[in-house]
């Protein structure tokens, strides 16, 4: 009765080092940091080629993109810093000037972004149009 | 009415609490009288509860804007049907909605289990109890549903009209998600109750895990059905192509399931062998924590970011309840532990014990590896401040995912087919050899044809090897009985399932399984996207198909306005369809809505999404779309239909003295 049970413990510790070791080799390998476009700056050589994620406010005006609109260049901006970006695809239906957007790709050496993936910030929470009709509530009346 | 259902609430939290007493005393005096009174007073804050959801129903019915609730979340030009079901799109409301499926549950189960188990019905019910108690303070002090909306002075406000509901969720598949996966969530309470009761009293028989079992089949069930609504919403309505993208949201619907799946596995060796008892124990436990984790996860917001969590106090409150219930629950689990020994060891490596032992293992070790991914990015931001966040995305759960469910895959082809106790080698060679055989063609097939992809083919391989050792149980139970019998086959196949409900129901059950799973591999391995803005009359190939822009057409339709474009689809030369995408648009949204056009074969998904057009662009008009052909995709929809019908074979079994394996 014996055998049994130390085989059993040596799969199973065989079984959780394996599991353990596929969950921390893929974090480090898939984990991907968020910066913001001041550290982007800060740390430009340290993170250049390295798989990132930026957020911030895209520029007003700053859009670019070709009659198929399938190559865009635009600006991701925290007020003070800017990151040039550039994304071959379409953008996400809710992607807009002056509005929140997360990119991530990576920085290259001539200081642009080169983005694979564009995201829209958005919310679960539903933010409808504001109400301008006279005595309406007040916006966050709740 | 508003008045009333606030009331109801406040009375629905005072009953609870005198319920937590009576229910409390009539353990300690071991008193029949005062455990009457508790159920009494259970069923009480049901019949209370059930009067809140009415009346916020009926606020919502009758456009009552002054209610918070109400005003947040539907408008008058809503359809009746939207305005309904509006009830459960927001947290306040889903709480009450929580809470009313529990006094169900609860009612239901006191009925079935008062005459039967007595012994547990005082910490049953008083165990209920908390929960309500729970609920009832979190919305009167937290989350009100019933709060007027107040203007600036305090006064309340009454607009002529509501925000109404996100677009998005006006979707049928919308409308019975939350409330299927609420029904998982709540479901897993019952067997909670009847845990902690046996916990409590230190009686930890048979009977109470035999009712559990039932609880958990028909919450699990819930949370698939549940889940699987969200998936097909997601696929339909967010137009992004796909249905399952590791969002923090779907795996917190996920790992409930996932341990109760190791669950329902695990309990079948408590049955048969009287072994991992403790451990069982602790899947429930785990379970209903990680399912009011879950609703806590969907309601709070709270995975967006740790500063939305702070903004509310539900969030500090229930997060605290969690922890609370958590700790005393695996305290008195040790506390207990001498009584749930198991009564037997395993006997060898190689039997169906053991089988059920790793899958659990891999399930549960799926669960943390889920947990984990979701959970960290909320932790750095804790430990490294606000702008340290760091994400993990699909990458990360599609590594260590892929084969963590192989492996529980290999296992579930192996497992009910093998012995309990032992295996010998003979045995092994007459269930084992053909599968394999037929798994090793198919992978040398897929090779041959060209498939390059290491992950996939060794999933289909896999997936093929179950499926023929579950056809060959069905092959070698209907050849017995035939001969047993001497009926002819048909007869003999539904006598066979008739017969074992609970064994073929399973079956069934993983035949499901493995068509999701032959689904899943197909369209996250092999997708094939392509975006262009094409002009009137201009093609676009996809695989073998060859799309044409046709026209653009705008009109009203519903309570939007949309704009459809219009593509014919060709089909290696043959005209197959006319489809239309649309962009739809809300006038109380700033913006559009896309809706997808999806053209399904069993081989695969045309799928495409208008993203941009223009009426008046140089040579006519144009549509930018986003197009994708995913394969397989049928395959999810229809595996969930057959694991629907098997949880329904396998739940008609009823248990008698004995249980057939």
């Amino acid at each position: 009765m014996k055998k049994p049970k130390i085989k059993v413990y040596v799969a199973v510790s065989l079984i959780v080092g394996a599991i353990v070791y596929l969950v921390y080799g893929n974090f480090q390998d898939t984990m991907v940091y968020f910066y913001t476009p001041q550290e982007i700056h800060e740390k430009n050589d340290s993170i250049r080629h390295q798989s990132l994620r930026v957020g911030g406010l895209v520029k007003v005006q700053s859009l670019r993109q070709d009659k198929g609109k399938l190559n865009s260049t635009f600006v991701i901006t925290d007020g003070g810093y800017d990151v040039r970006v550039a994304y071959k695809g379409l953008l996400p239906d809710l992607f807009k000037e002056g509005k929140g957007a997360i990119v991530e790709g990576k920085l290259a050496g001539d200081q642009t972004f080169y983005a694979t993936n564009v995201m829209v910030k958005h919310s679960e929470e539903y933010k409808p149009v504001p109400l301008k009709k006279k005595g309406g509530p007040p916006e966050h009346a709740q | 009415m508003v008045t009333l259902g606030y009331y109801g609430l406040i009375l629905a939290g005072v009953c609870a609490a005198f319920g937590v007493l009576a229910a409390f005393f009539a353990q300690r005096k071991n008193s029949a009288s005062l455990s009457e009174s508790a159920q009494r007073s259970l069923l009480c804050v049901g019949m209370l509860i059930t009067v809140c959801i009415a009346c916020l129903e009926y606020a919502f019915i009758t456009h009552d804007y002054r209610v918070s609730f109400v005003y947040g979340h539907s408008s008058s030009d809503m359809p009746m049907f939207y305005v309904v079901t509006a009830l459960w799109g927001g947290m306040d409301g889903s709480m009450l909605f929580w809470a009313w499926l529990l006094s169900i549950f609860s009612a239901v189960s006191l009925f079935q289990y008062r005459k039967n188990i007595p012994h547990l019905m005082p910490a049953f019910v008083g165990t209920l109890c908390v929960l309500f108690l729970f609920f009832t303070t979190l919305m009167i002090f937290t989350a009100n549903p019933f709060q007027y909306l107040r203007m600036e002075d305090g006064t309340i406000a009454s607009p002529d009209n509501g925000r109404g509901l996100n677009p998005l969720l006006q979707n049928p598949g919308m409308v019975f998600h939350p409330p299927a996966l609420y029904m998982g969530f709540v479901g897993f309470s019952i067997p909670f109750a009847l845990c902690m009761a046996a916990l409590l009293t230190g009686r930890l028989g048979d009977l109470w895990i035999r009712a559990s079992r039932r609880w958990t089949l028909f919450a699990w069930f819930f949370l698939a059905l549940g889940i699987s609504l969200g998936a097909g919403w997601s696929y339909v309505e967010l137009g992004w192509g796909g249905y399952w993208a590791w969002d923090p949201v779907e795996n917190s619907s996920f790992m409930p399931w996932l341990t109760a799946t190791a669950f329902l596995h695990s309990v079948m060796v408590q049955e048969k062998r009287r072994m991992l008892k403790s451990w069982n124990v602790t899947l429930i436990l785990i379970t209903f924590i990680l399912s009011l984790l879950g609703t806590f996860f969907t309601r709070s917001g709270v995975l967006s970011s740790i500063h939305s969590f702070t903004q509310s106090p539900s969030g500090p409150y229930f997060l605290s309840f969690i922890a609370a219930l958590s700790l005393f629950s695996f305290s008195l689990l040790i506390l207990r532990s001498e009584k749930l020994k198991s009564e037997n060891e395993l006997d060898s490596m190689v039997c169906r014990e053991s089988a059920f032992l790793f899958n659990n293992l891999a399930l549960l070790s799926a669960c943390f590896a889920v947990f984990i991914g979701t959970i960290f990015p909320l932790l750095s931001e804790v430990i490294m401040g606000q702008d340290k966040k760091v994400s993990v995305g699909m990458p990360y759960f599609n590594a260590v995912f892929a084969p963590l469910s192989l492996f529980v895959f290999v296992l579930m082809g192996v497992g009910p087919a093998l012995p309990w106790r032992r295996a010998t080698p003979d045995q092994l060679k007459r269930i084992f050899v053909l599968p394999l055989g037929v798994a090793v063609i198919t992978a040398s097939l897929l090779f041959a044809l060209g498939m390059r992809k290491p992950v996939a083919i060794l999933g289909f391989a896999v997936l093929a090897f179950v499926f023929v050792v579950i056809v060959l149980e069905f092959v070698r139970g209907t050849r017995a009985r035939m001969k047993m019998s001497g009926s002819d086959v048909v007869t003999a196949f539904l006598t066979l399932v008739k017969k074992n409900k609970r064994r073929y129901g399973g079956f069934i059950v993983h035949i499901g399984v493995v068509m999701i799973a032959f689904g899943v591999i197909g369209s996250f391995a092999f997708p094939k996207k392509t975006e262009a803005t094409l002009k009137q009359g201009e093609k676009l190939s996809i695989g073998r198909y060859v799309l044409t822009f046709a026209e653009l057409e705008a009109k009203p339709e519903m309570n939007a306005f949309a704009v459809s474009a219009f593509f014919t689809v060709h089909n290696s030369g043959k005209p197959v369809a006319k489809i239309r995408s649309q962009k739809r648009f809300y006038p109380t949204q700033e913006d559009p809505m896309t809706e997808v056009a999806i053209r399904s074969t069993l081989r695969d998904d045309l799928y495409v999404a208008l993203s941009a057009f223009d009426p008046h662009g140089k040579g006519g008009q144009t549509a930018t779309v986003r197009v994708l052909l995913n394969p397989l995709v049928m395959w999810v929809w229809l595996g969930v239909f057959v694991l629907v019908a098997g949880t329904f074979i396998s739940a008609l079994h009823k248990d008698r003295g004995e249980v057939n394996g």
